[in-house]
């Protein structure tokens, strides 16, 4: 900091961008304000795609960790969120893997990462039961659907982030509508 | 297009401002939209309520340890921060050690057994490991370990400590091979490709026409048989069909769905696929008796008995296949994916028209491999049976329908072009194969339509 000059009260908040930029060169402090930032939406990714047995938060901060180790890839101009909304679902699988490995070693009989089912003449209401209705969806369509929901991303952004097109990001979240109406007793 | 059809578009944020605004005008006087706007908000309401905490500033004590995390990683001895000479010394001891390493190789190679860790519905006879419908099983060979999902039968070829080779034969395996810094192969031979591992988590699924290689940690190289090899990196797969490759990110977690059927699925956004996996109809009692409770397994199903069927035919038995399921359709109707086998298997043993019969029968089927269906059927008429003007009824049926993959709709629209010229229709058959270079410049069709673009009608 220079002493002296004249400064504004308060310094503009750096951009991701620029955040970005200063951990690939190593400044690890610049992970903290991208941590605040953007914990929701990976908790959010979390949350849709590893049990309810790990360790979200310890799993937030892997995420975190490896973006520091792979910041250097960053594209310049590229989105750091859907960046890093790459990196948790690519930690979410290697997680699951982990699970499954190990309760495949212990011989269990429940695989991991199972959802609770909705029962064929079960009705769920869409205030008290959102949780179990998008647990009732298939995995590539639970995750568009949070993604749209929660973080109110547009299909443009989530087909972005998660490297699909975005063709395919409308035909998952049209039959995710069309499914979560069926679930509720809605009208088609 | 009216302003109901734009309501789902609405909601994704799909709508340029001119639309937006139009649709805005429609929603207060459509009590249609208006109930599917509010039920969508509400849900997301409740959801974002749920996830409130995930999204408050997280307490100073979680980002002081992610940092303190971040801090202690950096600070691990020599990560990163080798300088010259230190390389230099590592670089020549490295150099000593490998040639001892390779001279001990070169000497002897250690044989590795299969460990069994546990297993469901499985048989482990000498080096083959064949699960049944709801079984599944997990082995090691040395420090490599290997799931074996439903309806598999795996064979060690060979296990040492220089090289691996497994068959997989049928269904899916998951492979966690240690990196060994390239001292060591692994091959994994499947019907379509050889896959070649050096270090890496990958899953592999076979079935007769596609092979699917999900690669979630390093790198594997695969080898379509009679095409280039292609390398599958990290949260990547490769579908292979006898038609294409094709490359896309993976999204979904395979390992916990071993146990599933291995059944041929087309990518989940085929047009005609309806939601999975609870919509299927169950069929009648055929198959071998259910998976224990607490496992996820087909129930007995024409799926578990199709996956016994594919497994054979794999194996040779085409002619026994098709016997069966000529019995099995008498007396029930078949399922798209068993009609596509009977269908591959018939075309094998040369009975081209009746395999054309049991593909028509598959593609009247609604699930996800009929639309398939009417592609292979196309290229027997073709082909085998030298009928153009059907073949081309029924590759704009399967375009009209949307194709699995764009490497598949290139494929499917050289081969129309091939049958128009067949037909004379050259002005035709030019067009489809300059649209197939422009809109699939990627794809090994694409070639194929240059090649047939320079050569005469």
């Amino acid at each position: 900091m220079t002493s002296g000059g004249i400064q504004p009260c308060v310094p503009p908040e750096p951009t991701d961008e620029e955040l970005i930029r200063r951990l690939a060169r190593g400044d690890v402090g610049a992970l903290a304000p991208l941590y605040v930032r953007h914990r929701g939406v990976v908790m959010t990714v979390l949350r849709q795609r590893v049990t309810s047995s790990a360790d979200l938060e310890d799993l937030c901060h892997e995420v975190f960790l490896t973006l520091r180790e792979v910041a250097r890839r960053h594209r310049p101009g590229a989105s750091v969120r859907s960046f890093l909304v790459g990196i948790a679902v690519q930690k979410s699988l290697k997680s699951r893997f982990r699970s499954w490995l190990q309760a495949l070693r212990e011989g269990a009989g429940e695989a991991p990462g199972r959802e609770p089912s909705v029962a064929p003449h079960e009705r769920l209401d869409v205030h008290l039961d959102a949780q179990r209705l998008l647990g009732a969806l298939p995995e590539e369509w639970r995750l568009v659907v949070a993604l749209n929901l929660i973080e109110g991303w547009t299909a443009e952004e989530i087909a972005e982030s998660l490297g699909v097109r975005s063709n395919t990001v409308y035909t998952r979240l049209h039959r995710a509508r069309a499914r979560l109406r069926a679930l509720t007793g809605e009208e088609p | 297009m009216s302003d109901c059809s734009r309501c789902d578009e609405w909601l994704d944020g799909g709508l340029d401002q001119a639309e937006r605004a139009a649709f805005e005008r429609h929603l207060p006087r459509c009590e249609r939209c208006a109930r599917k706007v509010a039920h969508w908000r509400a849900l997301g309401g409740a959801l974002r309520q749920a996830s409130a905490p995930d999204h408050e500033p997280p307490p100073g004590a979680q980002v002081t340890r992610l940092l303190a995390r971040a801090g202690a990683a950096r600070a691990e001895p020599g990560r990163g921060r080798l300088r010259v000479p230190a390389l230099v010394v590592v670089g020549a001891l490295a150099a000593v050690a490998l040639v001892l390493l390779v001279r001990g190789r070169l000497l002897a190679e250690e044989a590795l057994g299969v460990t069994l860790l546990a297993s469901t519905q499985a048989s482990v006879d000498g080096g083959t490991v064949e699960t049944g419908a709801g079984g599944r099983a997990v082995f090691t060979l040395g420090r490599d370990t290997v799931g074996v999902g439903a309806g598999t039968r795996l064979r060690v070829l060979h296990a040492g400590t220089r090289s691996t080779t497994l068959v997989l034969e049928r269904g899916t395996a998951a492979l966690r091979v240690e990196h060994d810094r390239g001292a060591r192969d692994v091959w994994v031979r499947t019907p379509l490709a050889e896959v070649h591992v050096v270090g890496t988590v990958f899953r592999a699924r076979v079935s007769l026409a596609r092979l699917e290689v999900d690669v979630l940690e390093g790198t594997v190289e695969v080898r379509p048989r009679g095409r280039p090899g292609r390398k599958v990196t990290a949260a990547s797969a490769l579908v292979v069909t006898p038609e294409a490759d094709e490359l896309r990110p993976l999204e979904v977690a395979w390992f916990d769905e071993l146990d599933a059927t291995p059944a041929v699925e087309p990518g989940p956004e085929a047009p005609d696929a309806g939601p999975r996996p609870d919509a299927g109809p169950e069929a009648p009692d055929a198959g071998p008796p259910p998976p224990r409770a607490g496992l996820r397994g087909p129930a007995p199903s024409q799926a578990a008995q199709a996956a016994a069927w594919r497994g054979r035919a794999t194996a040779g038995d085409c002619a026994g296949v098709v016997q069966e399921i000529s019995r099995y359709a008498q007396r029930t109707s078949l399922q798209s994916e068993t009609a596509l086998l009977w269908g591959d298997c018939l075309r094998r043993l040369g009975r081209a028209s009746a395999a054309v019969e049991a593909y028509e029968q598959a593609a009247r089927g609604k699930e996800p491999g009929a639309n398939r269906a009417r592609l292979l059927a196309a290229a027997v008429l073709q082909d085998d049976l030298g009928q153009p003007a059907r073949a081309i009824a029924l590759l704009d049926a399967y375009l009209k329908r949307g194709a699995e993959l764009p490497a598949l709709e290139a494929a499917a629209r050289v081969r129309k072009a091939r049958a128009q010229r067949a037909l004379g229709q050259e002005a035709a058959a030019r067009a489809g194969l300059e649209d197939v270079i422009r809109r699939f410049p990627d794809t090994p069709a694409a070639g194929e339509a240059q090649a047939l673009l320079r050569s005469p009608p």
